[in-house]
């Protein structure tokens, strides 16, 4: 009998732990259906491409012109700016402490890469602000620095420690062997790197590219204080924009609720997170074919 | 000869980026102490924003109650659930089905915008729930946006403790629960802590949710739950925005920077006697 | 009446069959040698006896074991069953507390609260396994300190502190060294006084000192099971001769 009791009371437990894991990780879910509910009215009276491809955003008027295309513009130019200059700074920088980094300087390094991702992106956006900018302004004589290429700038060194920390462990998971290979073959280790140990590893460096590029789509605070906060349709990579999720930080705190404005901006807020999910699940795919294709 | 050349043009490549992480780290520091050192004193730190508008003299101490009062209410909200889900993920589902798909939604979790937690928060705290701007809305926006963190952290804390352990235990046909209480909880204690603490660094930096949920210009961050807070990185947002003072501005900064990196050290230490325990 | 019996039982992993048919019975108070190659099933066959095996994934079996008399298939609750059967596995296992602790993990699960009761047992089971006189001083240091010949005695004695009616044994000399094995060998011989116990080993010497039996397993069949005098002198089978010629030479 005392067996059965204790039987019991685990059975408690576990059923206790299953249902906070389930219910907690439902928040998911919940959090998409609540946006997408607040955000029905937009989708049913202006239809997802009248969204989405509308070029002006004048919430205010009547009829409000609510489209976004300007500001998902802006996130592309901000986002895979900042990947174009992360990239090659990012790997450069897991495959010297992969394969190159003498043993101390590594030991450094690696807890440097984690301060660096402990420091707080609004504190990253106000010293490119306080500095960056105003050295662009003075440097090129601009009335004002801002820009969308400023935000880029900044952006990178925010997602510089993912991409090297993530692109690390995959060169790190190369078996040994191959080092061992290519060097009883001669061949100088830069050569080993580039030409075996990169493409055995660039599962996990493309997705620690991948991971990246949707952080720095869905950062707020450095955008908010560096992209300029334009509505117009940026034409470069140095106008200045408003990436989508400076527009929710901005504009939702002055919205009505249930006003068309505050409906479009879930409706921005369901935009931003399926591109960062969308992002993340079609790469899984592009790479699990490349694995089958490779 | 061409070959020797790219050879030392890569080995260039990867020196310069590899210090380049170094050298962003100590400027970053560096000039945040030489710019905001000289304006920290015990008067910044101890008193209340002051002057006209308000911000421009004065200290930031709300700003730093406030701070402590949403990362305390996040991790009390998200400890319990983020522990659970974890304990499930390494004790109980493990390769389970259930697991796999409680493993996939964290992860995503994890990968959405802070601003979208915020976005939530707002229209089902703040407003649905009648909330207002206060404590609790940041507290639970906050809580939201760490727990993936807790989860995954504990996750491979548990993890990590040796199987072998398990086995024994599971062989002598006590339960799960007790193993944990009794082997393997506090085996991982060290990860673990170190995760709720890179969590609650993670919370006191957070900016964009808060700034919609809970963060005022101006309130005396009494720990009223329905009251708005001030908080550090807003403060910071709003000194530089508003133009009130730069001054103040760096040492904010600096006050920010410090706390987390000493956070950060903190759990880097503990996750490093982590491995030399798991080690033995 | 027999302690353990396999009744047609098979098992498998996915759609790998590991165990095919056996049946056979381990008497109580007897020590039971199970030899074969390696990945021959012999560690599938313990494990199946405690239901530790089906924490393997796809593991799924057919049959059925019965443990005094009752089939592991029908327990209830899981731990009647692995309270009746201690195992001791290959590796030495010091549980991260004090080697108190270490004993007295299985007796305060199933509720000995009692002060005394509690420090009965531990000299009880360390006296068992000859271990209380060289660690009487320090029974509240970690057991990590242990020697693994003195860790090995103390997972012995672990198992015994709830009291099994069965102990089974996965190689568990093979991480030690010939002093601490033969330490080992003699506490098994005075335990079988009141025990049941099956013991894999790939060290058919060990085989033969120790065991009162001995069952070969070749490929997941069980070939032949025989006083052990008799299974290594003169073996029904020729597979089973094959087999232990290699330790005439």
């Amino acid at each position: 009998m005392i067996y059965r009791g204790l039987g019991l009371k685990e059975k408690i437990i576990s059923s206790i732990i299953i249902s906070v894991a389930t219910v907690s990780s439902l928040l998911l879910l919940a959090m998409l259906i609540f946006i997408l509910r607040e955000s029905w009215p937009i989708w049913s009276q202006i239809g997802v491409s009248g969204f989405l491809f509308g070029s002006s955003w004048r919430p205010l008027n009547t009829p409000p012109e609510i489209g976004i295309l300007s500001m998902i513009v802006s996130t592309m130019w901000v986002a895979g700016g900042a990947l174009l200059i992360a990239a090659p700074l990012g790997f450069g920088c897991a495959i010297f402490l992969a394969e190159f980094a003498p043993r101390p300087l590594a030991a450094i390094l690696r807890p440097v890469i984690n301060m660096l991702t402990g420091i707080p992106s609004v504190v990253y956006g106000f010293l490119g602000a306080a500095v960056l900018v105003k050295f662009f302004e003075v440097k090129f004589d601009l009335a004002s620095g801002e820009s969308l290429f400023a935000a880029s700038l900044i952006l990178a060194i925010m997602v510089i420690p993912f991409i090297v920390a993530n692109s690390e462990a995959a060169l790190r998971l190369v078996a040994p062997e191959y080092r061992h290979a290519g060097i009883a073959l001669g061949v100088s280790r830069q050569y080993l790197t580039l030409r075996i140990l990169v493409p055995l590893a660039r599962k996990g460096m493309f997705g620690a590219l991948v991971l990246a590029f949707g952080r720095a789509m869905g950062e707020t605070m450095a955008v908010l204080m560096l992209a300029g906060n334009t509505l117009r349709l940026p034409g470069s990579w140095f106008d200045k924009g408003e990436p989508l999720p400076a527009l929710i930080a901005l504009e939702l705190g002055s919205t009505t609720p249930g006003s068309s404005h505050h409906q479009a901006l879930f409706a921005v807020g369901l935009v931003l997170v399926l591109m960062v999910i969308a992002v993340n699940i079609g790469i899984n795919l592009l790479l699990n074919r490349l694995q089958k294709g490779g | 000869m061409k070959k020797a050349i790219t050879d030392l043009l890569l080995l260039g490549w990867f020196w310069v980026s590899g210090l380049l992480i170094l050298v962003i780290l100590l400027a970053i520091i560096i000039y945040l102490i030489w710019r905001g050192g000289p304006f920290i004193s015990s008067g910044f730190i101890l008193e209340s924003p002051g002057g006209f508008p308000l911000g421009t003299e004065g200290g930031i101490f709300p700003a730093i109650k406030g701070t402590l009062w949403l990362i305390l209410l996040a991790l009390v909200i998200s400890i319990v659930p983020g522990l659970l889900t974890a304990i499930y993920l390494s004790e109980y589902g493990r390769s389970g089905r259930l697991a796999e798909i409680i493993n996939l939604l964290v992860q995503s979790m994890a990968g959405i915008p802070s601003i979208i937690t915020g976005l939530f928060v707002y229209a089902l705290g703040v407003v649905t729930l009648g909330w207002g701007i206060s404590l609790l809305a940041g507290g639970f926006a906050l809580a939201i946006m760490v727990f993936p963190v807790i989860v995954v952290s504990s996750r491979d804390a548990l993890l990590a403790v040796d199987e072998n352990y398990r086995l024994v235990a599971n062989s002598l046909g006590v339960s799960k629960s007790y193993t944990l209480y009794r082997v393997i909880f506090p085996r991982a204690a060290a990860g673990i802590t170190a995760g709720l603490l890179l969590a609650l660094g993670y919370a006191a930096g957070a900016t964009a949710p808060i700034m919609v949920t809970a963060a005022a210009v101006i309130a005396s961050s009494s720990g009223a739950l329905l009251e708005p807070v001030m908080a550090l990185p807003y403060h910071l947002y709003i000194l530089f925005n508003e133009h009130l003072s730069m001054n103040h501005a760096y040492a904010t900064a600096l006050v920010l920077v410090g706390l987390l990196l000493f956070i950060n050290i903190l759990a880097l230490s503990l996750s490093s006697l982590q491995e030399r325990i798991n080690r033995h | 009446m027999s302690t353990v019996e396999f009744i047609d039982f098979h098992a498998f992993y996915g759609q790998k069959a590991v165990l095919h048919n056996i049946n056979v019975e381990f008497g109580p108070k007897s020590i039971t040698a199970i030899i074969g190659p390696s990945g021959c099933g012999k560690t599938t066959l313990l494990r199946s006896i405690n239901r530790t095996a089906e924490m393997e994934r796809g593991f799924n079996s057919h049959g059925d074991i019965r443990v005094l008399g009752g089939s592991i298939k029908e327990v209830r609750n899981l731990s009647v069953l692995r309270r009746q059967v201690g195992m001791v596995y290959q590796t030495p296992v010091a549980l991260p507390l004090s080697i108190m602790e270490n004993v007295l993990f299985g007796p305060r699960y199933y509720g000995v609260k009692n002060r005394s009761d509690l420090d009965a047992i531990m000299e009880k089971c360390l006296r068992q396994v000859a271990l209380w006189d060289e660690v009487k001083d320090r029974l509240k240091r970690p057991a990590a300190q242990l020697s693994g010949g003195q860790k090995q005695r103390l997972a012995i004695a672990r198992a015994l502190a709830v009291e099994p009616r069965v102990l089974l044994l996965d190689e568990p000399c093979s991480s030690l060294d010939p002093a601490s094995t033969g330490l080992i060998e003699d506490l098994l011989t005075q335990l079988a006084e009141g025990l049941c116990i099956i013991i894999v080993t790939h060290n058919l010497f060990q085989a033969r000192r120790i065991s009162h039996e001995t069952a070969f397993i070749l490929d997941g069949r069980l070939i032949e099971k025989a006083p052990t005098q008799k299974l290594f002198e003169s073996p029904d089978s020729p597979k089973t001769r094959g087999f232990v010629s290699g330790l005439f030479g």
